[in-house]
């Protein structure tokens, strides 16, 4: 049986659960014994603080962060416009159902090859960010409006209640759900693919190309120390992202 | 001067609703529409609203853009509170103040008012509904069971605040109760 837990509390189980998982960690990594295996949290901070001291950590970030984020942000725009014309235009929904389909099906390796083709690889990451979130915002934001109160959107018909009070009263609370959860599942996902896409086409002063060559020289404390900047960027942004979303959305409506 | 109903019909799933309905309502005046449930009532209301077509049949001298509605269910944006609710349907030209003033008169407190409406009671929702639909200008209203979760005293309240707000305008109101007519100087049509 769940039982309700405090904030503190909750806070309080994560940290415990970090440091258990640090140690299970730790204490493999000391069984195993070979760095080049599995290297030791000890060693990954040691690594990340000395990557930290280097500019060209700093100038590898800002790259690789200015595209996938630059990616999210195109997706979220294309996407959340093509849904508001699905949702006025059937045939355009029709349309956009198989691209969709084959987007959120196939592989992002096959996209991130082909992609190689047609785009230099100074933005690769950008367009498959974009590529792997704009399904996901799409769908999630038609979801929400389709589902949008037909009783309310009467009652605004009946009040002729101008277009952007009916989007901002009506639309807005009723789609914000659906577009949060799909930015958070967005973000978590053009990090994953655009890192992918850094990997395979190895852009110079990526943190896709620092993974490839921690790789290459075997360097698992790098590889680990790389990985954690990821998930660190990554969870930050999200957190950051839709704070501002909750906060922007809340100060519309109280206008 | 009437609005005029010629020979309605409307079918839902097969299922005539409305078969062959004639009437007319007197404009500057208030009708109650009466009959059993399931009649048609509520249908007759949403077309003349505009939200339904009559398959069959005319409407005339009808200015849709002239109308207002309390709906079967209160159809309020259950996130804000009843000041924003009643605020989205008017003209910037009429302030919090004003709306707030409405409010009072149907015996919500200020307090009530500031709550976002899924805090407030089956009856208050109702009452914000309907001050909602009497407080801009329009010139026909139509009310769909306005006195629905509303007890004796407060009913009575409600019933001198449409009074004062609506004369002169096309009332229509659908009801249960045959003592509503009387207590709203009303003519009766039966379904």
């Amino acid at each position: 049986m769940l039982h309700s837990t405090t904030p503190n509390k909750k806070k309080g189980y994560f940290l415990l659960s970090s440091f258990i998982w640090l140690f299970v960690w730790h204490l493999a990594s000391i069984v195993i014994g070979k760095d080049i295996l599995l290297v030791s949290p000890l060693v990954v901070l040691k690594t990340l603080f000395l990557l930290i001291k280097e500019v060209a950590f700093w100038t590898t970030i800002s790259f690789s962060f200015t595209r996938i984020v630059g990616g999210f942000f195109l997706a979220l725009l294309v996407g959340v416009s093509l849904a508001v014309l699905s949702s006025q235009f059937i045939f355009i929904r029709f349309l956009l159902n198989p691209l969709t389909a084959v987007i959120s099906s196939t592989p992002i390796v096959s996209f991130i090859i082909l992609a190689l083709i047609w785009i230099p690889t100074r933005n690769l990451s950008l367009f498959i960010a974009f590529l792997m979130v704009l399904p996901i915002i799409y769908t999630n934001t038609l979801q929400g409006i389709l589902n949008t109160d037909q009783k309310l959107l009467e009652m605004a018909e009946v009040f002729r209640i101008p277009l952007y009070r009916k989007i901002i009263y009506i639309y807005l609370p009723q789609v914000m759900p659906f577009f949060v959860s799909a930015c958070s599942v967005g973000l978590g996902l053009c990090w994953k693919s655009g890192i992918a896409a850094e990997v395979i086409g190895l852009p110079t002063h990526s943190i896709g190309e620092r993974l490839y060559e921690a790789k290459i020289y075997l360097s698992t404390s790098e590889l680990f120390a790389w990985t954690f900047v990821i998930i660190l960027i990554s969870i930050l942004f999200e957190k950051l992202f839709i704070y501002f979303l909750k906060k922007i959305s809340e100060r519309i409506l109280a206008k | 001067m009437t609005i005029t109903l010629k020979e309605i019909c409307k079918t839902y799933d097969k299922e005539p609703v409305l078969d062959h309905l004639s009437l007319s309502i007197s404009k500057g005046q208030t009708t109650c529409l009466m009959g059993s449930s399931g009649c048609g009532k509520t249908t007759l209301a949403n077309l003349l609203l505009g939200l339904l077509k009559p398959d069959k049949g005319s409407i005339t001298g009808l200015d849709t853009s002239q109308i207002a509605a309390v709906f079967q269910e209160d159809r309020l944006c259950e996130n804000l509170n009843s000041i924003k609710n009643i605020a989205i349907v008017c003209p910037k030209s009429v302030s919090k103040k004003q709306i707030l003033t409405h409010l009072l008169e149907v015996g919500l407190t200020e307090t009530d008012s500031m709550k976002p409406v899924s805090e407030l009671s089956g009856g208050m929702k109702r009452r914000v509904a309907l001050v909602r639909a009497l407080i801009t200008s329009n010139q026909m209203i139509i009310l769909d069971e306005p006195f629905k979760g509303l007890d004796t005293t407060t009913k009575g309240q409600v019933i001198a605040y449409i009074k004062k707000y609506t004369q002169g305008k096309t009332l229509l109101i659908i009801t249960h109760d045959k003592e509503d007519v009387a207590l709203l100087d009303a003519q009766l049509i039966e379904l």
